[in-house]
């Protein structure tokens, strides 16, 4: 008992290295916590739904097909069930909003008990006829309630099914348009469900589907399918064929998990190693103190499993305070960060449940690191007979002399800064400890700092670089070029007026195939331009050949003048060969690019185009005139979709600040605990400086000067360690959807050195301020080194 | 001709309060300190005698009365003045040495000359101290005895006016303590500079001017040493 008030007295004496070492630990701990309750959470919300509503293992998407044929589909060997329903995107008649509303409308066939991707209601019934379920993002968005009219325009016909329920899919847990939109937006786009044989009557396409679903029997992967699927479904106009990993919604989610999960284990892990190190040094240091009363205590008979006992405690009580702070903060973010992912992903089961697994493991970790520290500060001084311990330390050898031995370096310097280079080489452990600590929370201010503008390319590039227009007209069919432009330049308020062909295609290079939508643009367009955003150029459109994304060109293992095979059934042309001429790197998404012209004539195609491209000072008003128009697929307005991803940036922001303080943190509780340790080693050598006649400030320079030397060696080797981050980020991020830029500005560095720098100046100024309080007399009394 | 008073000291008491009691460390101590002479005080454990280095040499402060250096009273100076003080006008030695381990014995001595107007220069000061060949070792690689000269050589370094010497030879053998005496009475003798040794051991005051007897905070006696023996002939 008498030794437990002994090490909290001890504690108490040294509670600023303490208070960083259990900062650090608690961080730690809250991020273990937070981020493995999240994913725990995420990961069982998304199985059960998967596993509840039968989420498919593939999905396809085709003109058309006829329903009959979906048994042939099934009957194709490791094929286990396939369902297939119709889908198409109709508009919503609100014409208070200030874009056009989109509703994806999906069949929804009640006799078919066992389909795939079935809903999940969460309020209501399943629509019967007249009847239709929305997403509940989108009926609370447009305040609509269960009884509800929703106006329609479904193939140029009105119609006002009654809102029968509020419903969830698997296919849209994040419901997205398409990959252009990049976050879920309610205001514009939701999912319908309407009875099939309504759907069908309502689009004229009676026994028709277009959108496929495919559960694979067990055991068989995607691969062993994927090319016989490809070719059955082909003669249909395939549109697209992918596994359930590049399925939108589940890819996004997917893409979440993976960030999470490699946070929940290597962030912790960080924090918490960079704790024990501290603990370890502070012991050993503790325990040097305490030599002499180890001896003491041997020599009245204390055993050394009960002195051992003793400085564990030390370890365990940062070991205890850290689990309580990580475990209770930790719970507290899990719970917000929970509710912030359910804003996104609409997963039914989704709740801020907490895990006691998570809770179990955090404290051993906690408890089981404080104790490491400790034995392993302790141990070796536990050894000591007490007649050695009683006796102080013999001085350390000196081996060799590595700053005397640099040419020049004793005209450069003055006694302090080689005292300061000399104390940096004589304790390696120490200095490389402080260096690599500073390197760590350089890199992860400076990652965080470049991740905002990481962001900005990521997302903004798009504007800025390529899509250089101010509103997207989608037609429902290609229409003739000339006659679409003329029309368009014709409407109040277009200034200037494009147009560009959108292509489903697939392209095949040796055995590898992949779909892809084929962008055609003029070659003199000033609206659409090809921006390769590794390099930060752009590009012509290529004639003769077409020029692919890193991304596109990586799944077809092709590079610049492979020969691929094109087919684009859509176009109802046969396949072609054609060269690819360049390869560049797209942040978001799969994209293939060729001259227009030059693909009507490689195609033999008549000149067609999908979409007009307009630049306008007033989309609104253009969207208004458009609204009703029926050959017009979607109207997209550029300046809305900058305003969403806004809203992401800024919710995101706050994570970023959050871990810039945690970098912040780390580089000021590595200092102040280091330089605390230091100052308690060195305090005669400072003391004896006093008293030949330095000021506290001067003192306080040497110090200063070691630590600014191992700053800058830190941030420098903080560089690497930036590209490094970014590296696996992308190894753990990128997607065929995502190329996460490895360019990193200049200011993120300069804001990450400054922020480091402040944290080195703080820490330094309240060294100066313990120098000045030294009571020379005592200090200089005491021997540090037997002599 | 009457020496200089380099020190002067009037009604000097020092108390410590160690929790509920009050130490009486010195309790109104009169005496002065003149250029030139080698002085020892002698005293017990306990007497007072370090309480009177360590004000003399400004790194601790009297509860009450004056220490005059040169004319001027430095018991009230604040720490940046005291600070100046130590720099310019004296000089320190240690029983442990206290040399700095990261800096070799020339180093050592050289760090203290930079702090100085006038410092002597390090390789004299290391011929004049028997150490000429190991300047370029560190004190973990020299002897007690050696480390306590590079520490004289460091405290003369400054050129100070006083040499204040707290327990010189308290951590060596006989006669690496009588060498250490003989470096101090060299610097004494041929600097003309003024040294405070202050003792326990009554063998040294044989080879001093003048002996300040201490015992209990007080100055018990003071003798004028006619003939000073020199330190070889001093015995413990």
């Amino acid at each position: 008992m008498l030794l437990l008030k002994k090490a909290a007295r001890t504690v108490w004496r040294a509670k600023k290295s303490y208070i960083s070492c259990v900062a650090l630990m608690s961080i730690g701990i809250m991020m273990y916590v937070s981020f493995n309750i999240l994913y725990l959470n995420l990961v069982t919300a998304m199985d059960t739904m998967y596993e509840e509503q039968r989420f498919g293992d593939g999905f396809a998407q085709v003109v058309s097909m006829p329903q009959s044929s979906l048994a042939v589909i099934e009957a194709i060997p490791g094929v286990e069930q396939v369902s297939g329903v119709l889908r198409v995107d109709a508009r919503v008649d609100a014409p208070g909003a200030g874009n056009i509303v989109t509703l994806r409308l999906i069949s929804y066939d009640p006799a078919d008990e066992y389909r795939l991707n079935d809903i999940y209601l969460e309020a209501g019934t399943a629509p019967s006829a007249e009847e239709i379920a929305v997403n509940t993002s989108f009926a609370a968005t447009h305040g609509f309630e269960l009884g509800d009219p929703i106006d329609l325009i479904v193939s140029g016909r009105r119609v006002s099914p009654l809102l029968s329920g509020m419903a969830l899919s698997p296919e849209y847990v994040y419901a997205i348009q398409d990959l252009t939109e990049l976050l879920p937006d309610p205001e514009t786009f939701g999912v319908g469900f309407m009875p099939l044989q309504q759907l069908a009557a309502l689009t004229g396409r009676g026994g028709e589907v277009n959108a496929l679903s495919f559960r694979m029997s067990d055991g068989v992967e995607w691969s062993a399918v994927e090319f016989q699927l490809e070719d059955a479904l082909s003669s249909y106009g395939l549109v697209y064929l992918l596994p359930r990993e590049d399925q939108l919604s589940h890819a996004m989610l997917d893409m979440q998990l993976a960030s999470i999960g490699g946070m929940a284990t290597s962030v912790p892990l960080l924090f918490v190693m960079m704790a024990v190190v501290i603990l370890y040094i502070l012991l050993k240091r503790v325990i040097e103190q305490e030599r002499g009363q180890i001896g003491i205590l041997k020599a009245f008979g204390f055993t050394d499993r009960q002195l051992l006992a003793h400085y564990l405690c030390y370890g365990l009580i940062t070991g205890v305070l850290g689990a309580l702070f990580g475990i209770t903060s930790g719970l507290a973010v899990s719970g917000v960060y929970t509710d912030l992912m359910a804003e996104f992903f609409s997963l039914p089961s989704l709740r801020a449940d907490v895990s006691p697994q998570y809770l179990l493991v955090a404290t051993a970790i906690s408890l089981g690191s404080g104790a490491f520290g400790a034995i392993a500060g302790a141990r070796a001084m536990i050894k000591l007979s007490p007649s050695d311990a009683m006796r102080p330390p013999a001085p350390p050898a000196v081996k060799g002399d590595p700053v005397g031995a640099i040419p020049g370096l004793r005209h450069l310097l003055s006694s302090y800064g080689y005292m300061a280079l000399r104390s940096i080489s004589r304790n390696k452990f120490r200095s490389a400890f402080v260096a690599l600590g500073i390197s760590f929370s350089f890199a992860i201010i400076a990652f965080m700092a470049g991740y905002m503008d990481m962001y900005d390319d990521l997302l903004f590039d798009r504007f800025t670089k390529s899509e250089l227009f101010d509103l997207r007209i989608t037609m429902a069919s290609p229409v003739a070029y000339t006659s679409l432009v003329e029309s368009v330049h014709r409407l109040n308020g277009v200034d200037e007026a494009e147009a560009i062909l959108e292509l489903p295609v697939q392209l095949s290079h040796k055995h590898l195939s992949t779909g892809v939508m084929l962008t055609a643009i003029r070659e003199d367009s000033e609206l659409y331009r090809i921006y390769d955003s590794a390099l930060r150029v752009h590009l012509p459109p290529s004639r003769g050949g077409v020029i692919l994304s890193s991304s596109v060109a990586d799944s077809l293992r092709a590079q610049r003048g492979s020969m691929l095979l094109m087919s684009a059934p859509s176009a109802g042309q046969e396949d072609i060969w054609i060269p690819v001429l360049d390869v560049v790197t797209v942040n978001i998404g799969g994209a293939a690019y060729i001259e227009l012209t030059s693909l009507w004539e490689l195609l033999g195609i008549p000149p067609t185009a999908t979409s007009a491209i307009v630049r306008t000072g007033d989309s609104l008003a253009i969207i208004d005139m458009l609204r009703y128009n029926e050959s017009i697929s979607s109207l997209t307005d550029q300046a809305r979709a900058q305003e969403v991803l806004g809203v992401m940036l800024e919710t995101n922001g706050a994570m970023f600040v959050l871990m810039q303080i945690a970098g912040i943190g780390i580089a000021w509780a590595i200092i102040t605990a280091s330089s605390s340790i230091s100052l308690s080693e060195r305090k005669r050598e400072y003391a004896t400086l006093r008293v030949l006649g330095m000021q506290p400030k001067e003192v306080a320079e040497i110090m200063g000067f070691e630590y600014w030397v191992l700053s800058i060696i830190g941030m420098l080797a903080g560089i690497p360690l930036v590209y490094l981050m970014k590296v696996s980020l992308n190894d753990m991020m990128g997607t065929d959807l995502f190329t996460i830029p490895l360019y990193t500005p200049m200011s993120a560095y300069i804001q990450a050195a400054l922020l480091c720098a402040l944290a080195v100046l703080i820490s330094n100024l309240s060294a100066r301020r313990r120098i000045a309080t030294f009571g020379m007399v005592d200090v200089l009394k005491e021997r540090d080194y037997a002599v | 001709m009457v020496a200089e008073k380099i020190l002067e000291i009037r009604g000097l008491t020092k108390e410590y309060n160690m929790g509920q009691v009050t130490v009486h460390a010195l309790r109104g101590v009169d005496f002065s300190i003149y250029a030139g002479e080698f002085v020892v005080i002698l005293g017990p454990s306990g007497s007072g005698k370090s309480t009177i280095l360590n004000i003399c040499g400004g790194i601790d402060s009297p509860t009450a009365g004056q220490v005059l250096y040169r004319g001027e009273d430095i018991a009230g100076y604040k720490a940046k003045q005291l600070t100046l003080y130590r720099r310019s006008a004296v000089g320190f030695v240690f029983q442990f040495y206290n040399l700095i381990q990261n800096l070799t014995a020339q180093e050592n001595i050289s760090l203290a000359g930079e702090l100085s107007g006038s410092p002597i220069p390090p390789a004299e000061l290391l011929e004049q101290v028997g150490l000429g060949e190991r300047g370029g070792h560190f004190p973990s690689q020299l002897s007690g005895g050696e480390q306590q000269r590079v520490a004289i050589a460091r405290a003369i370094a400054k050129n100070p006016d006083l040499l204040l010497c707290d327990e010189p030879t308290g951590a060596l053998d006989f006669s690496t303590g009588i060498a250490i005496l003989r470096v101090l009475l060299d610097f004494n003798r041929q600097y003309g500079k003024t040294v405070a040794v202050i003792t326990h051991n009554a063998g040294i005051a044989d080879m001093s001017d003048r002996v300040l007897k201490v015992r209990d905070g007080l100055i018990e006696e003071e003798i004028v040493n006619a003939s000073p023996l020199p330190p070889e002939e001093v015995r413990w």
